[in-house]
């Protein structure tokens, strides 16, 4: 896969895929993207050819072939009740049900979740970037689209569970990937929790994430860390990393001076002026399970020095070779622009 | 009977599917394949697409098929799991089949099902001509469509499966 040519059409097509499922006014061609984009990923999961990736690429594999069988038979449903393919609000209330339900295996919503950490930890942690947002922008797509005719009581459902169980599902964790991976599941609950009732908040909390996941990732990459422990020893290394490291985490955390507290405040305003006042706090406090894991990661980073040994101490001050040319404003866009909020009043 | 030919071709369909679907050795599962895919082909034809129906002998049956039976033959054990092998296959086998038989019986009793869609009678499924469509049979014009109207279509379907040779490629490389 590092053939640069095969390497290009690859991630065209990966491209291709998602934009199709964006694109497209006719429920064939949204099912032919999801199907393009799942077939050209898993070389990329695949990149260094050892087992652990092939079961992971695997696992990947067959959860979202099965959504996307899922995804064709709530259409043919669709077709069969209304003569017509196109996207737009479902006619069906059983063909809403499902896609409703296909889409949350294809994000990782709880009750599927369970092929998120398992696929997460045994790629690489580019591949791993790529699968943690990239991949999410497809069905969330679908999603919003059809909003008007989800079912309430469903997504709200399994997106309090998600946010339950990304909480506490990543509180034992030390593998940096799965440690993601859990926080990938809960902001899926954060953004399906709003949808049917501002899809507008869904798309800010998609697009914050997206950055300050990407901003995490490039710097995970940086280190090559893939435990809490190499995390650990960026002190050494490159200095500066801890300082960016710490407000990363704290704006995934949600804190307020920071960025990623933006789509947690739009949210609980929007849910709490429609009423739903036990749900907007049931989901602030267990946002504060993903802080706590967070703040565990903050803490072995930057804010003590964890027990090693003394090779560790005095490593050879090398130059970076990985080329990292976005992530000074990736960083910056990630944590300060909670100020610009007062502009995307629309 | 030959009024009622679509659902009896329908009611093999499944049970080939069952036959495969319980997972013996690829081997079998062709053979469940063969079974599905002609059975298919005659739900087409009888329904008046000659010429599609005959595509899926042509192209499915003859061409991918065949080619899926020669790679297992190369690359299968020596003594390959059959349906009665073991429990679990023969098992789920079997509950397939039970499955569909129950579905029969609900039909042919109640003369009505209402589970996801209305099905009464088999109204919908017994053919009884193929309809007086002009001068063209309506599947002609439709792959005439295909490669008019539908140029994206065939645009996309032939680069995923050109991909789809290069994803494997890549999968199966090993290095």
């Amino acid at each position: 896969l590092f053939n640069p040519l095969i390497l290009s059409v690859i991630l065209t097509t990966v491209v291709a895929g998602t934009v199709m499922v964006m694109i497209s006014s006719h429920w064939l061609m949204t099912w032919i993207g999801f199907e393009m984009n799942m077939l050209t990923i898993i070389p990329i999961l695949m990149k260094h050819h050892n087992p652990r990736s092939t079961e992971a690429a695997t696992k990947y594999f067959l959860t979202q072939a099965t959504a996307s069988m899922l995804l064709m038979l709530a259409i043919i449903i669709n077709l069969l009740h209304s003569g017509q393919w196109t996207v737009m609000n479902l006619h069906n209330p059983l063909s809403s049900i499902i896609i409703t339900l296909a889409m949350a295996m294809k994000l990782g919503l709880a009750p599927f979740h369970f092929w998120v950490p398992e696929v997460a930890q045994g790629i690489p942690l580019s591949s791993g970037l790529i699968l943690l947002t990239w991949q999410k922008l497809a069905p969330l797509s679908i999603l919003y689209m059809i909003t008007p005719c989800i079912n309430h009581h469903m997504i709200l459902t399994m997106s309090l569970t998600s946010i339950l169980i990304g909480g506490w599902g990543g509180l034992n964790q030390t593998q940096l990937r799965k440690i993601m991976a859990y926080s990938s599941i809960a902001h899926m609950g954060w953004m399906t929790a709003v949808l049917t009732y501002n899809p507008t908040m869904m798309l800010l909390n998609l697009l914050i994430y997206i950055l300050m996941t990407l901003t995490t990732f490039m710097l995970f990459i940086m280190n090559s860390s893939t435990t809490t422990l190499m995390l650990s020893h960026t002190w050494n290394k490159m200095p500066l990393i801890t300082l960016s490291t710490l407000v990363i985490m704290l704006s995934l955390g949600g804190l307020p001076p920071l960025t990623g507290f933006l789509p947690k405040w739009m949210i609980i305003q929007e849910i709490t002026n429609n009423g739903s006042i036990m749900l907007s706090t049931l989901m602030a406090v267990t946002a504060l399970l993903n802080l706590y894991f967070y703040m565990r990661l903050t803490y072995a980073t930057s804010l003590t020095m964890f027990p090693t040994t003394n090779n560790m101490k005095a490593k050879w001050q090398l130059e970076n070779t990985k080329k990292m040319n976005c992530l000074s404003p990736l960083i910056i866009m990630s944590t300060l622009t909670l100020p610009l909020a007062p502009m995307m009043m629309l | 009977m030959f009024t009622y030919i679509v659902f009896i071709l329908s009611i093999i369909f499944v049970i080939g599917f069952v036959g495969f679907s319980s997972k013996p050795s690829p081997i079998y599962g062709g053979l469940g394949l063969i079974v599905s895919g002609g059975v298919g082909c005659g739900i087409v034809i009888s329904f008046g697409g000659s010429f599609l129906g005959l595509m899926v002998f042509l192209i499915y049956l003859g061409g991918m098929l065949v080619v899926f039976g020669y790679t297992t033959a190369m690359a299968t054990e020596q003594y390959p799991e059959v349906w009665t092998s073991n429990v679990v296959v023969l098992g789920s086998f079997i509950v397939g089949l039970v499955m569909e038989v129950v579905l029969v019986i609900t039909v042919f009793k109640d003369d009505e099902l209402g589970f996801i869609f209305e099905f009464n009678n088999m109204g919908d499924w017994v053919v009884y001509d193929t309809g007086d469509s002009g001068v063209f049979s309506k599947e002609v014009v439709g792959v005439a469509a295909l490669y008019s109207y539908g140029t994206w279509l065939v645009v996309v379907t032939g680069w995923t499966l050109f991909i789809g040779v290069v994803v494997i490629m890549e999968v199966t490389r090993g290095n």
